[in-house]
């Protein structure tokens, strides 16, 4: 999915003020992928990755419903903030602890469906053992790294997100890459 | 492994992706939820999108560097409006401080002596102008208002001539040859027409280039030939009486050794005649004439002219 400039998401925002669904539309099609991804490394399963990307979107159409004068400026902080108290509420709900075990999740299905069988075993594989380190850390060394290196978000951007000075956000990323070196194997 | 490696490896989970076929089902799921509550037609048109552009352009020029430029820029370019608008104005205009502030700051700003003086000919120029406009206004609406900026005009027009004079001075064109006796020394060197400057050490047939022929007194504004006259710190009593006390002095101008054609001191004195008797046009002409000398003269700033002084004809380049 190619980037929206500032200027594309700027018109986007203003039209979804307007009830657009067309640009609603274009909003789904925009973050479906990084919004998932977000919520899939949180909580550990497919199915409820996808329930709740889906409740995420519908949130931020009630949000327009309710905010036509809203307090952001742009899109991605906040739906992303809409991810993360999704994310909160379903741990609630589900009292599902951090440290989840992760059987139910196939390693094939941490990669893109169109990559070869052999090639997604093998990077699965890989890639699963990072996934399962990364559940063995605090929630807030989780969300970071994966909004650092998995969503691929500026300091500045994770800043708006979690509300946090991005001094604070920057001696965050630093201690959960410390902590996840400390527990991988060598 | 390392923290590189652990980055890579994150790096890879971006590929995880939800499923295709699960996408698009659930994107229709959601486009038919919100249905009832959206929009009948899409979002657009002239208001909306200039709507759009008026809070883009808000919200960029809300960020602090761009409010700073902005007002950086209104800044400038007030003020080159204002000095644009100040060019014609007269005293009395509320623009006309502009005018004089802009003027005062050109002459701060120059530090070669010639183009000081060539400055202070323009502004001598100006006062010359304004003076001209002020008695047209005077006559076509007579108000009785006008003596006060008449006075200033004219006070404002003998500092400008005083600048000029005392620059010449110290600028030394070529050297000239008529030495008429020596002017008598003013407590105020500045004051000193045609006399050697207090600080100056040239030869005085050097200095006293451009102070042949000028009589130098106590305010050193006067025609050479008479005696030293209404001093020139002090306005005169009234525009009116300055005339008949030049006039006395006009002959003794002729009387003195004739100067040459071309002499820019002469000149200044003939501009000076020319505003006391109102003759505004031709005042503005002469100080042209002596702007021109200093422009195509070859001369150096006093003090420099050591080499030159040997040389009666001396072209020394500027």
């Amino acid at each position: 999915m190619p980037k929206k400039n500032i200027f594309s998401e700027s018109l986007i925002f203003q039209k979804l003020k307007y009830k657009d669904k067309q640009a609603f539309g274009e909003l789904y099609d925009h973050y479906v992928d990084d919004i998932y991804r977000f919520i899939f490394f949180r909580v550990n399963s497919k199915e409820d990755a996808e329930d709740l990307t889906s409740a995420v979107f519908l949130k931020t159409w009630n949000y327009f419903l309710e905010n036509f004068h809203s307090e952001y400026n742009s899109l991605k902080p906040l739906i992303f903030k809409i991810a993360r108290n999704a994310v909160i509420d379903h741990y609630r709900q589900a009292r599902v602890k951090n440290n989840q075990p992760l059987e139910q999740i196939r390693p094939e299905e941490l990669l893109d469906e169109q990559q070869d069988l052999d090639r997604k075993i093998d990077e699965g594989f890989q890639s699963d053992q990072i996934v399962k380190k990364i559940s063995l850390l605090k929630e807030e060394f989780r969300e970071i790294l994966i909004l650092k290196y998995i969503n691929d978000f500026s300091v500045k951007e994770i800043s708006a997100i979690i509300d946090k000075p991005p001094g604070t956000v920057r001696v965050q990323i630093f201690r959960a890459l410390k902590a996840l070196k400390e527990i991988m194997p060598n | 492994m390392d923290e590189q490696d652990i980055i890579k490896k994150l790096r890879n989970l971006r590929q995880t992706s939800p499923d295709r076929l699960w996408r698009e089902k659930s994107r229709s799921m959601i486009l038919s939820q919100i249905a009832g509550t959206a929009a009948d037609e899409p979002v657009g048109g002239l208001f909306f999108f200039l709507n759009f552009i008026t809070r883009r352009t808000f919200a960029v020029f809300s960020q602090p560097a761009a409010v700073a430029l902005t007002v950086l820029v209104f800044v400038l370019g007030g003020s080159v409006f204002s000095l644009w608008a100040a060019k014609g104005s007269i005293p009395g205009d509320s623009l006309y401080i502009a005018k004089i502030i802009n003027e005062k700051a050109k002459l701060a700003f120059t530090f070669d002596e010639k183009e000081k003086a060539k400055l202070n000919l323009s502004f001598a120029g100006n006062r010359a102008k304004e003076m001209g406009q002020v008695r047209q206004n005077e006559q076509a609406a007579p108000t009785g208002g006008q003596e006060d900026k008449i006075e200033k005009l004219s006070v404002n027009f003998q500092e400008e001539i005083k600048a000029v004079k005392s620059r010449l001075n110290k600028i030394v064109l070529k050297p000239k040859i008529a030495q008429p006796e020596k002017p008598d020394n003013s407590a105020d060197p500045v004051q000193s027409v045609g006399g050697q400057p207090a600080d100056s050490n040239e030869p005085e047939e050097l200095v006293q280039v451009f102070g042949a022929n000028v009589e130098k007194s106590e305010r050193g504004l006067q025609v050479a030939g008479g005696p030293a006259s209404a001093p020139a710190q002090s306005p005169p009593a009234s525009a009116d009486s300055q005339p008949s006390e030049q006039a006395s002095n006009t002959p003794a101008v002729a009387d003195q050794s004739a100067p040459e054609a071309g002499d820019p001191q002469t000149i200044l004195a003939e501009a000076e005649k020319l505003f006391l008797e109102q003759d505004y046009e031709a005042t503005i002409s002469k100080l042209e004439e002596i702007n021109a000398l200093i422009e195509n003269g070859q001369g150096e700033v006093n003090g420099e002219s050591a080499a030159a002084s040997g040389s009666s004809t001396s072209e020394s380049a500027e």
